[in-house]
């Protein structure tokens, strides 16, 4: 049974094989086949890609190209900010002075429902991921003028 | 009463085409053309914004919609909508949504929540 793995390339996520050769890892994330890739290696040094040979890869596994621009850029409420791979629901309320207490802070998500990011759990963030926030606590109904 | 240069600022940003009039009470705001969820029976809306008299202090509350939309699975008014009340010459519906205003909030504390009702569909 072939089994698939969570990686990385320049900041995006796939969805890929266990093996994969590095031509092919260059096609997926769409890099011309002479830029060298790397494959990052905690404490020790980068691994580069040769386009011939088939690699096992392995979930949360990160490669990236020379060019690539390590920096996050998301959008909270429309507006643009830099923040750190992970992070809590917390952490990204406060980069729009706003507190858990009060706001919700929301992912937007193209396929699935939107999701809440909780406030005290930490988070992958990639880039041009779409948050807003909202008030907590708003009511239907109940109280308010009708005037005319 | 004019309009708050940074609520002013956060219009433009947002890119509304907008509308404001006035009267003893306050100010009209309208949104023109606002792009609504699929949830709804419309594809857009005018939606206006009482600015009331004292605003920051003075909390803004509700928000009203013409046309009139409703939810296109049913064909019924989202909850708390079914109020009607005469602004500027113009009949709208009334979203009865409260929330314990606060003298740091503004105008694009409003707008979020009508983003959640409207363009996001959130009409529970």
């Amino acid at each position: 049974m072939n089994s698939k793995v969570n990686i990385k390339i320049d900041g995006q996520k796939y969805h890929v094989p266990e093996k994969m050769r590095g031509s092919e890892l260059k096609d997926l994330a769409d890099i011309p086949l002479e830029v060298r890739l790397v494959i990052k290696i905690n404490n020790a040094a980068d691994l580069e890609i040769e386009n011939r040979q088939e690699y096992d890869l392995t979930d949360g596994m990160k490669l990236v190209t020379d060019t690539f621009d390590n920096s996050i850029e998301i959008m909270i409420d429309n507006k643009r900010y830099i923040v750190n791979e992970i992070m809590t629901g917390a952490e990204l309320l406060a980069k729009v002075d706003a507190t858990p207490d009060e706001y919700k802070l929301v992912k937007e998500e193209k396929v699935e429902a939107d999701k809440e990011y909780l406030p005290t759990v930490k988070y992958e963030i990639y880039k041009n991921d779409v948050f807003f926030t909202t008030l907590r606590k708003v009511t239907n109904g109940g109280y308010g003028y009708a005037d005319a | 009463m004019p309009m708050l240069k940074h609520d002013e600022e956060y219009l433009i940003s947002r890119g509304f085409v907008y509308t404001v009039s006035e009267d003893n009470n306050g100010l009209f705001l309208v949104l023109k053309d606002y792009n609504l969820s699929t949830e709804y029976d419309q594809h857009q809306t005018d939606v206006l914004i009482r600015i009331p008299v004292g605003y920051p202090m003075v909390g803004i509350d509700m928000f009203y919609v013409r046309p009139y939309i409703k939810i296109a699975a049913t064909n019924m008014n989202p909850p708390a909508t079914d109020g009607f009340a005469n602004f500027i010459g113009i009949e709208w519906q009334q979203f009865s949504r409260h929330y314990t205003w606060s003298p740091t909030y503004n105008l694009e504390t409003h707008i979020k929540i009508i983003d959640d009702v409207l363009a996001r569909g959130r009409w529970q």
